[in-house]
């Protein structure tokens, strides 16, 4: 199969996408027996052609021609490819949706019109991401698949004798309890609700107990409930919030910057439990707790968007539940975090119970799996027809300003509500989702034992 | 003003009160804040301490950049306060072998391309310190070379004419002799600084000194490049340091250690050669030719009042200096010229950061 692979050469804004192309660039590059151009935009050069690249492109025949991420530029390019037509009939698209889809809605509905009629399909980073966009699109089935965002360049994987010496360094005894965040730190990633939940542990837990905090701060603020902050506002909203915490606690609280992708593989071998409560509008995925993932760290996370994809990993369920308030949108118990953190401070997890949770997900998210994900997606999707109504209400509420959507209410049959319905997890009752939880933990390790009597079989006959 | 130099002069929340002192009469008579911390550059000090050399009426602490010491009136002492920001900029990391901490992967050059911001001589000194920190042209060719330098149209001129623009970034181009990666700001505000990023600032010090960029720069990790080849700075005792911004603090020093720079009365004699050409040096700058500094900062302090009470009418004082309109040359000079003797300057002075 040929696949054409059309991207951005302009480095991308956010470092977690920069990681993404890259990741998504190797694994379609390990496709075998596949051949895999890729031909990419740049906005620098002033001398852009699309109709040129296009018909580079169609003398290439691709079967599939595959945008890694969305981006204003590539409309030209894909208005000259819309006229183009192979022998065969059309091309198959492949765009590779983000999480900011919802608020690129202009950029879609101007692209629907040349989309009208070809074959498109979506892959999406989750399988929440896949219903928000099937939702989203308009007498179309099965025009969304899931296909995780690889995590590619760093091996993740446990490293007992660098958690040992990381912790040293922290002045860490062993069974002292390490929490972790690692991202953005800002309004939407809920991290002073973190530092409150912490605060909440009990004294006896508190006294062995480290919360490391390392990222950057940005003041993002929450665009899409209108709420903005000025430079600096974040960070004083952090101080306030350390200053009304006990000096006791004050103290177990430290604050890391953004660091490169090898210490944050390290930070991870050292710690306990990562926890992020974030509900970003556009989590799609969640590229750091993929990372913490594959090292085997046992997650704490809100049950919302891509971040429930990464709660099936582990042998049980401390997810966060979420729900939708008519006032405010998501939210969620910070009592709920202190317990799931309770039970996690009390939890002795060994190396080998890091290394088996590592390689579940390692299996799932490495570049080489994604590979593999990437070889079953679908060569050719429906016929596209539009977009559903609220992709172009939407665009209605987009506002240049802030550069994001705006929404002013939550309640059900809201907009927002129905779009991101797909993102929250109906309730369940928590012991049933931890017996659930369990069940499938012990048909992995029956899925593992029958694989090693059938290797051991193998073995038998062979000699 | 405040447009004109955006985004240096972007408003950052922060309990020190930043502000602008074209700004501080209508701030102060709306907020009564006990404390302000003063934005500007050397320029608009010197017209605001000759306009009001005495608090009169005004009660708040105003904090002044600690390079400006020397320009704060008697009067005005126990009523002013000295900052630097300070970064800590090698904490936050996790403890990594071999680290090289003179290591340099990228620098980031950042500044406003306006005659006021950073002349054409100071920009040409300050890109021969870059590039000799680099280790020449050879090595910095294998350095990542970026920069955020929005252009601000201040106008043609007779100083400057109207091709500022083009000269500084032919002066970038010649001096460095690299490609150079041009950013949008939001480019700036998203990218990750690893170790090796360096930075530096183009800005005077005449129009402004607390700059937004420089914080934004500090708060990522950058490092600024060391620009005066002089000893390395004796240790600083702060009476307070608050933190303002993500790994920036404000260093407050209350002591007074220079003493003042009489500009006020036409008896001035400078202390030394470097404080003449410091004021020199900015009073002739297009910071004080390009902008209305009479209209701006009047005298205010000593019949100040605050909100819901009549303000006082303004009075202008001019300072000991003869300053021209905004659109012309100006050689301005204090009325007493005994230390300005024919010759100019002919090295360039460093004014200190």
């Amino acid at each position: 199969m040929r696949i054409a692979l059309i991207s951005m050469n302009d480095e991308s804004y956010w470092r977690s996408c920069c990681f993404i192309t890259e990741g998504l660039r190797d694994a379609y590059k390990l496709q075998p027996r596949d051949r895999v151009v890729e031909w990419r935009i740049s906005t620098a050069k002033s001398h852009l052609n699309p109709a040129q690249m296009a018909k580079e492109i169609h003398n290439f025949k691709p079967h599939v021609i595959s945008f890694l991420d969305t981006h204003p530029a590539f409309g030209p390019l894909l208005f000259e490819l819309s006229k183009l037509k192979p022998r065969w009939g059309h091309y198959n698209f492949r765009f590779h949706a983000y999480g900011d889809f919802t608020c690129k809605a202009n950029l879609w509905i101007k692209w629907a019109a040349w989309l009208k009629g070809l074959n498109v399909t979506f892959a999406c980073a989750s399988p929440a991401q896949a219903r928000l966009l099937q939702n989203l699109l308009l007498e179309t089935q099965n025009a969304t698949e899931v296909c995780p965002f690889p995590v590619a360049g760093e091996d993740f994987s446990f490293d007992p004798l660098r958690r040992e010496s990381l912790r040293k360094t922290f002045g860490l005894k062993p069974d002292d309890f390490l929490i972790v965040y690692t991202g953005r730190l800002t309004l939407q990633k809920n991290v002073l609700a973190a530092l409150r939940a912490f605060a909440a542990l009990s004294p006896e837990i508190l006294a062995r107990s480290r919360f490391v905090i390392a990222g950057e701060f940005d003041d993002l603020g929450a665009p899409m409930r209108g709420i903005t902050i000025p430079p600096g506002g974040f960070f004083a909203l952090w101080q306030d919030e350390l200053n009304s915490l006990a000096p006791a606690v004050r103290e177990r609280i430290q604050l890391l910057r953004g660091m490169p992708r090898a210490d944050l593989k390290d930070l991870y071998s050292a710690a306990d439990v990562y926890l992020s409560l974030s509900l970003q509008h556009d989590e799609d995925f969640g590229m750091a707790p993929a990372e913490a993932a594959m090292a085997g760290l046992p997650l704490v996370l809100t049950k919302w968007g891509g971040y429930m994809t990464f709660l099936e990993f582990m042998p049980t369920d401390h997810g966060i539940h979420v729900h939708l308030s008519e006032n405010n949108g998501p939210e969620f118990d910070i009592a709920d975090v202190t317990r799931n953190l309770t039970l996690l401070a009390e939890q002795k997890l060994t190396p080998e119970d890091r290394r088996r949770a590592g390689a579940v997900a390692t299996a799932k998210l490495s570049v080489k799996s994604i590979a593999r994900n990437i070889k079953r997606l679908k060569r050719s999707g429906p016929q596209f027809r539009d977009f559903k109504p609220q992709v172009y209400e939407l665009a209605q509420l987009f506002d240049f300003k802030t550069g994001t959507l705006i929404f002013t209410n939550f309640h059900k049959g809201s907009t927002y509500e129905i779009i991101y319905r797909t993102y929250i997890e109906p309730k369940v009752d928590s012991a049933e989702s931890r017996i659930k939880g369990a069940h499938s933990f012990w048909n992995r390790k029956l899925e593992g034992i029958r694989q090693s009597l059938h290797q051991s079989a193998r073995r038998l006959f062979a000699s | 003003m405040f447009l004109n130099i955006w985004p240096v002069s972007e408003n950052y929340v922060s309990l020190l009160n930043p502000v602008f002192l074209a700004d501080l009469q209508t701030q102060a008579a709306r907020n009564t804040k006990p404390d302000y911390l003063i934005r500007d550059g050397l320029v608009p000090l010197i017209w605001f301490f000759t306009n009001n050399p005495e608090p009169g009426q005004f009660k708040a602490i105003l904090r002044i950049h600690a390079d400006f010491e020397q320009f704060v009136p008697p009067a005005w002492r126990s009523q002013v306060e000295l900052y630097d920001f300070i970064s800590d900029h090698g904490a936050g990391y996790l403890p990594s072998a071999g680290r090289n901490a003179s290591e340099i992967k990228q620098i980031i050059l950042i500044g406003l391309i306006a005659p006021s911001g950073c002349s054409l001589d100071r920009l040409h000194a300050d890109l021969e310190r870059i590039v000799e920190f680099a280790g020449g042209h050879e090595q910095l060719k294998k350095i990542k070379v970026r920069a955020f330098l929005p252009i601000r149209d201040e106008g043609a001129t007779i100083l400057n004419g109207s091709s500022f623009s083009p000269h500084y970034i032919l002066t970038l181009w010649r001096s460095l002799q690299v490609d150079i990666e041009f950013l949008e700001l939001e480019g700036l505000k998203w990218m990750y600084f690893e170790h090796g990023t360096w930075v530096h600032e183009f800005n005077e010090g005449h129009l402004y000194k607390d700059s937004y960029l420089r914080t934004l720069a500090l708060a990522k990790g950058g490092r600024f490049i060391p620009m005066a080849n002089s000893p390395s700075t004796p240790t600083v005792e702060y009476s307070q340091v608050i933190p303002i911004y993500p790994h920036v603090s404000c260093g407050i020093r209350r002591e007074f250690k220079k003493p003042f720079v009489d500009y006020l009365t036409e008896q001035w004699k400078p202390e030394n050669a470097e404080t003449s050409e410091t004021f020199y040096r900015a009073m002739n700058s297009s910071a004080n030719i390009k902008y209305p500094w009479a209209k701006w900062i009047p005298s205010w302090c000593k019949d100040f009042t605050v909100s819901g009470q009549e303000i006082a009418s303004p009075a202008v004082t001019e300072p000991q200096l003869e300053t021209s309109e905004v659109t012309e040359v100006a050689s301005a000079t204090p009325a007493s010229t005994d230390w300005l003797q024919p010759e100019a300057p002919s090295q360039e002075v460093e004014v200190s950061h």
